[in-house]
């Protein structure tokens, strides 16, 4: 079981399908051509609108190379181009073994294409009239459902998916239907609904393909998280069971637990089931801790097991047992940098700095110590102490000092705002760390921004040439600012001409300029410009509405039509 | 009236001042609620009452002005009558002429005036009988009764009030005062406007049609020229025409082949509609923005003549606007199918007015046509308050084979003027309905007599999407009432 943890992390294409999210889809075809190249189960790695290898010898050639050339459309998510060249196929093999796929895939096109009516009552409806006994229609019913969740039908949708049920019950497809029916029963606040898919999923589906398993994973975590924040621990426990191996269940419970156990403590009404939570969640991991610690696999676990105890205790609330229970581990397991490092930042986060910095100062590694002592003393805004601390370790560190001297001076620079103490740092940076010379730039330009010195920002701007246009953005910005209007315009002039997907903003930033200027007119034409030759930009909704609010025009020429 | 009149004289012009005032007040009444002086004769006594009441009270607050009748208390009096009057004008003024925006801004500013003029008038009354008292007080102590020990004075014009205490009895009589007359004005401001004249009603033009899709022919007309048969060897020489050269005519027809409604009805109209009714486009006044952009003549009654010359429906003479918790007034079965929204800015919604929206979406069956009018803050706002309308029910993005997208006008993309809120247009379904339709590229913008510039494309398609939205939202009000006559 352990493997499906990994496995929930894979992206689930047919999420992506329904979501009309076609950017991420070329991930997933990464993954799936990685696992079919690594040689794992090519069935269990199919995704739902792939065909399965074990079809393709019943295609002709003929048809295989109109499938191919349909396909290949369809990958690169040109929908209407794919949708002709199924159609295409369908009208030349009709009798095809493979056109109930062809007619699923050229359905899937049209909910691409966002006609959803059509790829129901024209596609995915003809999958199942026309070839009923296929492996493509039980996919359509599905796709029946989801398209009619993406519609809003709702009531449709869980028709659909109670057919999926009652059709295919043991099918993998169940499980997409029933993952989809929890996202309806959330919505609909349906908690009885949301269990019965939870418990489908986490104790009744089987795990073979991973797509599914991911579903599956998916499912035992929310319903664990259910039954955790129910103050009902045990169930909750063996959703996770199913999930997760001997070595990995502990942790994992104490994640899900946490946040229930937390969250329920936080209110005096239900601080005693937080209690019982809690007294439950620790004797459970206390059961299963190793006591014999010979092999050293067999330590780390014990050590896991004691981490979940002090974490658990932390989580209600009880600072008592959280020491007891890192002084048990430092006497049973001695204190190691990983022991030493929870128990420091427990302190942080309860506000004991100090104690915490003496914690951190016992570590084995003793750049690692001091690089968390500096870190704790900027979160406690003691900048200077944190400045000084950086430095020390940079003079310790002889692999990586001008990390540390970096750090010191985005302390100045982020955390405390001094920017002439920044300034000084990453000057320093820049004469002595050639390697990493453009960061040290950019940050030193950024800071003189920020400092309002925007000569020298410029300077230093001109330098930074892996970050065009940005660097021209703030180059221009900084003329603005000195109202030197004609050399903002000039680099604006340049990005519109060089960089066509920032044009939008540096027409924009242009008409800003016009404005700032005074130029009434030229603005307004600028502004104008942006509307009419950028009209689907983000930035073509600022200029329409900034010459309607600001100049009280209302030709401002943009307009334009998604299809 | 002028100069010197005799008693008689006075008189009749006392009563034919009371007959206009009667007069005044019924087309008042029928104008802010019954809305029964419709048509030519409605307007005409409308805007004749009206006149005459402003003209006759400016005529009366001259007559008193003069110096030889000089009375400060009457002249207020009548100044305060005439500003009344002027204020009701104006408002009504712009609400003639279909300016919105102006209306609503002359509405806000005459509330605010008669508020101040009734504040002053009760300063007036209760310092007037405060003073006369104290005075009364200082002539004959021992006389007045009111005075006797052991009995406690309840009249809060009088200073010695027991309710007003021992110390700052006066700062106790004003701000007393002041919250009384305040709260008193809420109420009756609450009651005109909430309350008053409890039931609207919105009536559909009756008559029947199809929910089809308009048809669209392209004819092409194939003239074939003559032909000449020449002798190639001929000694005379021809200018001839080639033998294919024929002309195309293309004649784009649009043939409304059926009638644009629902029902069996005669007309273009709907099922369950009434011969006196009218296609309206009603928008949503709120808080916290600019409700009214686009409003009026020249802007959304730009559609709402499209719609009535596309369809041939009966469609009303001007867009009007409505308060949210004003939806309340409107019956189950004669509300509006049809409310729109837009601005810029933010939305202030109340939880009483959310309730009202949930009420009129679902229980009286209404939809609500949004339109970003300018801003991603603006998509966002709309989204987060039909999130607290209808909380179980998520936008989806409508699609573009939709019945809204396909009924009467084919419109398989989306037209906008600005993408603010993204280009998807989004829908809010409830049992197989949609009822919230969600422009997010200000639509209003094409719709305004300049179409914000946008090519001619764009903003027919703007002005076939919102016939196709309007025409929805009636045929399903339609399809409701039909099932509601028809359910035992």
């Amino acid at each position: 079981m352990a493997e499906f943890a990994t496995q929930s992390a894979v992206t689930d294409p047919l999420r992506q399908f329904a979501g009309n999210r076609p950017a991420a889809r070329p991930l997933t075809m990464l993954l799936t051509a990685a696992l079919v190249l690594c040689g794992g189960s090519v069935a269990s790695a199919q995704r739902l609108d792939q065909l399965a290898l074990d079809r393709y010898p019943d295609i002709r050639e003929a048809e295989r190379f109109q499938l191919k050339v349909a396909e290949q459309y369809y990958e690169r998510s040109e929908w209407k181009a794919a949708a002709a060249e199924y159609e295409k196929f369908l009208t030349l093999y009709e009798d095809s073994a493979v056109a109930s796929y062809t007619q699923l895939k050229w359905s899937l096109c049209q909910v691409q294409l966002r006609k959803l009516n059509t790829a129901i009552t024209e596609g995915f409806q003809s999958v199942i009239d026309y070839w009923p006994e296929s492996p493509d229609a039980m996919t359509a019913a599905y796709y029946i459902g989801r398209t009619y969740q993406d519609m809003g039908e709702i009531g449709k949708a869980k028709k659909a998916y109670s057919t999926v049920f009652e059709d295919y019950g043991d099918a993998e497809i169940a499980a997409y239907a029933a993952r989809d029916m929890i996202e309806i029963a959330r919505s609909e606040e349906d908690v009885e609904t949301q269990l019965e898919m939870w418990e489908r999923l986490t104790f009744e589906t089987p795990r073979d393909n991973r797509y599914v398993a991911g579903i599956c994973v998916d499912a035992s975590r929310q319903l664990a998280s259910h039954f955790f924040s129910e103050g009902n621990f045990e169930d909750g426990a063996k959703a996770l069971e199913t999930t997760y191996g001997p070595t990995e269940l502990i942790p994992q419970v104490v994640q899900y637990a946490s946040g229930p156990i937390r969250t329920l403590a936080a209110d005096s009404k239900t601080a005693s089931q937080a209690e019982r939570l809690a007294d439950r969640a620790v004797a459970w991991v206390q059961e299963r801790i190793e006591q014999d610690l010979a092999d050293p696999e067999l330590e780390d676990a014990a050590r896991a097991a004691w981490y979940a105890v002090a974490d658990l205790q932390a989580a209600a609330g009880r600072e008592p047992q959280v020491k007891a229970a890192y002084e048990q581990i430092i006497s049973r397991f001695g204190p190691s940098d990983e022991t030493l490092l929870r128990q420091g930042n427990w302190y942080k986060s309860i506000g004991q700095y100090e104690t915490a910095r003496s914690v951190y100062g016992r570590f084995e590694d003793d750049v690692e110590g001091k690089h968390q002592i500096a870190n704790s003393f900027r979160e406690e805004k003691n900048y200077e102490q944190a400045v000084a601390a950086y430095r020390q370790l940079s003079l310790q560190d002889e692999e990586e000092p001008f990390r540390w001297i970096g750090e010191a001076a985005a302390t100045w620079r982020h955390w405390a705002h001094n920017y002439p103490e920044a300034v000084t740092i990453y000057t320093e940076l820049v004469q002595q760390d050639v390697e990493h010379i453009d960061t040290w730039l950019w940050a030193l330009a950024d800071t003189y921004h920020h400092a309002g010195q925007y000569k020298e920002a410029i300077q230093h701007y001109r330098q930074c040439n892996e970050y065009y246009p940005e660097t021209h953005f703030r180059m221009a910005s900084c003329h603005r600012a000195l109202k030197e209007y004609g050399e903002a315009l000039l680099l604006y002039g340049g990005i519109i001409g060089s960089a066509p997907s920032a044009a939008p903003r540096a027409q924009l930033e242009s008409a800003r300029t016009y404005e700032e200027q005074e130029q009434k007119e030229k603005a307004i034409l600028a502004f104008q410009k942006v509307c009419k030759e950028y009209p689907k930009s983000g930035e073509a909704s600022t200029a329409h509405a900034h010459l309607q609010t600001e100049y009280k025009i209302t030709v401002t020429l943009g307009g334009s039509k998604d299809e | 009236m002028v100069g010197q009149p005799d008693k008689s004289k006075l008189r009749t012009a006392t009563i034919a001042t009371g007959v206009l005032g009667v007069l005044w007040l019924a087309c008042w009444a029928d104008w802010q609620y019954f809305h029964q002086l419709t048509g030519l004769v409605g307007r005409v006594v409308s805007w004749s009452v009206f006149t005459a009441g402003v003209v006759v009270s400016l005529v009366w607050l001259w007559w008193w002005t003069r110096p030889q009748r000089r009375s400060s208390q009457k002249t207020s009096a009548f100044a305060s009558a005439c500003a009344v009057v002027l204020c009701q004008y104006s408002v009504f003024v712009a609400d003639a002429f279909g300016l919105g925006g102006l209306r609503a801004t002359l509405a806000r500013a005459s509330t605010a005036i008669v508020f101040v003029l009734g504040l002053a008038w009760v300063i007036w009354w209760v310092d007037s009988f405060a003073y006369d008292r104290a005075r009364q007080r200082r002539r004959t102590p021992d006389q007045d009764a009111q005075d006797r020990p052991g009995k406690r004075i309840w009249d809060p014009r009088d200073t010695q009030a027991w309710y007003y205490g021992t110390k700052n009895r006066k700062l106790n009589q004003s701000v007393t005062t002041l919250l009384g007359y305040s709260l008193s004005f809420l109420l009756v401001f609450m009651l005109l406007t909430q309350v008053g004249g409890c039931h609207e009603v919105y009536e559909m033009p009756a008559g029947g049609g199809q929910q089809q899709a308009i048809a669209q022919t392209v004819k092409v007309q194939r003239v074939i020229q003559k032909k000449y048969v020449i002798n190639p060897f001929s000694s005379i020489k021809f200018n001839v025409r080639d033998l294919d050269d024929v002309k195309l005519q293309f004649d784009e027809i649009t043939e409304h082949a059926y009638t644009v409604g629902y029902g069996q009805g005669a007309g273009a109209g709907f099922a369950g509609g009434t011969s006196q009714g009218r296609v309206r486009f009603i928008r949503l006044e709120y808080q916290g923005g600019d409700w009214d952009q686009d409003f009026g003549i020249g802007a959304d009654l730009n559609m709402l003549v499209e719609y009535g010359l596309r369809t041939k429906q009966k469609v009303a003479e001007r867009t009007e606007s409505r308060l949210i918790s004003q939806l309340a007034n409107f019956p189950p079965e004669k509300s509006p199918p049809l409310v729109y929204m837009t601005g810029q800015k933010s939305i202030v919604v109340s939880n009483d007015e959310v309730k009202v929206l949930r009420e009129y979406l679902l229980e009286k069956h209404g939809m609500l046509f949004g339109d970003n009018g300018g801003s991603r803050h603006f998509h966002n706002q709309f989204v987060a308050m039909m999130r607290r309308v209808l909380p179980n029910v998520d936008p989806v993005p409508v699609p573009l084979d939709d019945v809204i997208h396909r009924v009467p006008y084919q419109v398989p993309f989306l037209p906008y003027v600005a993408p603010h809120g993204g280009t998807d247009a989004l829908g809010w379904r409830v049992e197989g309905r949609w009822v919230c339709y969600y422009h997010p590229g200000d639509i209003g913008d094409a719709w305004t007599d300049d179409h914000s510039g946008v090519p001619k494309e764009i903003y027919e398609a703007c002005y076939q999407l919102g016939t196709n939205v309007i025409f929805y939202s009636h045929v399903e009000y339609s399809k409701w009432l039909s099932s509601r006559r028809k359910a035992p």
